[in-house]
């Protein structure tokens, strides 16, 4: 991309990383590393939310490395646009221009970048392996598929990175933080009773999947497609004619097939439930 | 009508593959839901023009793409072929890289032109990471990761989760599809082409300086780890491979695991390098840091918390019935 960076005088990025709001699923490693990588700016705050054992954790592994915490405390799960409201307005409050988003210890994590930077009407940038300050400007190297992209960064921005600490066998259990500045939603200027609105319905306790039909289905979504043989790029899922088509499949998706169920009514209905089932495989 | 929208990467100059999944599942929904299925391109237009009142200019009839006049049909035609009812052309001035930065301004005129009740990534195409999320933002909508779609007459997509969004739900939603139905070819290539032409390039806040190829413990797509037990015995070294071509993963091990073939030269990580893939295949106890796996699958180990598969037994038994099952999907 040739076009000019922006003309008017930027300050120093005031960093604040967010932690999330659960701790990690395996590992503090990633965690730890997100925090160091934050720490090379200096004055950066750690926050997190959630309960008070994940708080304690995040403020122990902060302080470790010298970085400030700051813990938000409510029971609410919410989704990532739900927690994105409530990092958004710690940023707020801390006054903070970049923040690093620790997107590798919880897989779900990585879209509250957006998130986030969608509230705070900042850049974006995701997977983010190395990061380095440099006055105004920072400087990244992110993964793109099997690229590694090289990228500056001008001005307020999200940034999600995939940083790895040192390994780490075994920690302390954390005390209870008694240098942690701990706030409510309230105090962010959020309703929880409106922040509910972006709340998920409790998970089931996910055992692992122990079958070959259930581990296959699993594996099945993360599959590379495979590219057509045809130039032109029949869809991976497209089969060559050979099993059942359209006609032989009763309900199999086609143009002609919309057409013929275009009467039913595709306007969402008032009080559905959306993603609120939460249901086996 | 209702609208769904599949974003379509580009690879080369032909759709990339997961889009084309994104567009299967695209089109099994929009049967369902007897909504109008677009796919949306975004191509490079160094000489895009706009109307002097800021709105996109008016729609001309070239559908450029990288690759001249054969590569324009192919994509047309690939995109008919995967069953979209309309295709829609965003020309953008900024250069084409896989960053909301690149491809936000161009993507946000589509999202404003359609209004779409439901929005379509391939997970692994180059730009969902960067652009699902934070159309979902934008739109205020519910996001689904890596989700499949479900049903032969009322089609929903669900994720690993169990979340799942079907036609009568309120809201809009945005899907990074993680698989597809078998659906047979369109054979109707003659589709409607919508061209936009929104005023602006890329966001200077994120400037790209240059890129080089990865290494593979950087990866954030799937991988096979094994450990150098298992790589030792020639049934699991086979079934570990073809369980690897049939997921498209690498396999990662120690230089023990490397020294038996399994292993490519290329491939050997070290004790204490931090991996996080999407997908981490363990077999047996590999001698590598795999916690930092988006989701995890341990064969000949018994599981326990965090992880999302186990099978104990027999590994190379266990490793080609796995293999056989992807490879009939």
């Amino acid at each position: 991309m040739t076009e000019a960076v922006p003309r008017e005088p930027l300050e120093a990025p005031r960093i604040a990383v967010w932690l999330g709001s659960a701790p990690p699923v395996r590992s503090i490693r990633w965690l730890d590393g997100a925090l160091k990588a934050a720490g090379k700016f200096g004055g950066a705050t750690a926050v997190a939310a959630g309960h008070s054992t994940w708080l304690d954790l995040a403020a122990d592994r902060a302080l470790r490395l010298g970085l400030e915490a700051i813990g938000v405390v409510t029971d609410l799960q919410l989704d990532y646009l739900g927690w994105a409201q409530v990092m958004a307005g710690v940023a707020r409050q801390l006054g903070a221009t970049t923040i690093l988003v620790d997107e590798a210890s919880r897989p779900e994590r990585f879209a509250e970048v957006a998130a986030l930077a969608e509230l705070c009407d900042a850049a974006q940038l995701t997977h983010v392996v190395a990061i380095a300050p440099d006055a105004t400007t920072i400087h990244a190297s992110r993964i793109a598929g099997d690229q590694l992209q090289t990228v500056r960064i001008h001005g307020p921005a999200v940034i999600g990175v995939r940083i790895a600490g040192p390994a780490i066998d075994e920690y302390p259990t954390p005390m209870p933080s008694a240098t942690m500045r701990r706030l409510d939603l309230a105090a962010l200027g959020l309703d929880p009773a409106v922040l509910g609105h972006r709340a998920l319905p409790p998970r089931v306790s996910h055992e692992p999947r122990r079958t070959i039909d259930r581990v296959a289905e699993h594996l099945a979504v993360y599959m590379a497609p495979r590219r057509d043989a045809d130039a032109g790029g029949a869809p991976p899922g497209a089969n060559d004619g050979a099993s059942a088509g359209p006609a032989a499949r009763p309900g199999a998706a086609t143009r002609d097939g919309k057409a013929a169920r275009a009467g039913r009514g595709s306007k969402g209905a008032k009080g559905s439930k959306g993603s609120k089932g939460v249901q086996g495989e | 009508m209702a609208a769904v929208l599949v974003h379509i990467d580009l690879d080369g100059a032909r759709p990339h593959a997961s889009s084309l999944m994104a567009l299967a599942a695209g089109r099994a929904v929009a049967s369902s839901w007897g909504a109008t299925l677009y796919a949306a391109v975004i191509v490079h237009d160094p000489g895009v023009r706009t109307g002097g009142d800021g709105r996109p200019g008016p729609a001309v009839d070239a559908f450029r793409v990288p690759g001249g006049a054969r590569a324009i049909a192919a994509v047309r035609a690939a995109l008919a072929r995967g069953g979209a009812d309309k295709i829609v052309v965003v020309k953008t001035e900024a250069a084409i890289a896989p960053l909301w930065s690149a491809l936000g301004p161009a993507w946000q005129a589509v999202l404003e032109h359609l209004r779409p009740r439901l929005v379509a990534f391939g997970a692994d195409a180059p730009s969902a990471c960067e652009l699902g999320p934070r159309t979902a933002a934008r739109i205020g909508a519910r996001l689904f990761l890596r989700a499949r779609a479900v049903g032969s007459d009322d089609v929903e997509l669900r994720d690993h989760d169990g979340s799942y969004v079907r036609a009568g739900d309120s809201g809009a939603a945005v899907v990074m599809v993680g698989a597809a139905p078998r659906l047979a070819p369109h054979g109707d290539d003659d589709i409607d082409v919508m061209v936009l032409a929104p005023p602006g390039g890329a966001d200077p806040r994120i400037e790209l300086v240059g890129t080089a190829p990865a290494q593979l413990s950087h990866t954030t797509g799937a991988l096979i780890a094994i450990s150098d037990a298992a790589a030792t015995e020639p049934d699991v070294a086979r079934a570990t491979q073809r369980l690897a071509r049939a997921l498209g993963a690498h396999v990662v091990g120690s230089a023990h695991a490397a020294t038996a073939g399994v292993v490519a030269p290329g491939a050997v990580i070290e004790p204490d390098a931090p991996l996080a893939p999407s997908l981490c295949v363990a077999i047996g106890a590999p001698e590598v840091d795999i916690a930092g796996a988006g989701s995890l699958v341990q064969i000949g180990a018994a599981g326990g918390k965090g992880v999302d598969g186990a099978l104990t037994g027999p590994i190379a038994p266990n490793l080609a019935e796995l293999a056989r099952a992807l490879e009939g999907r």
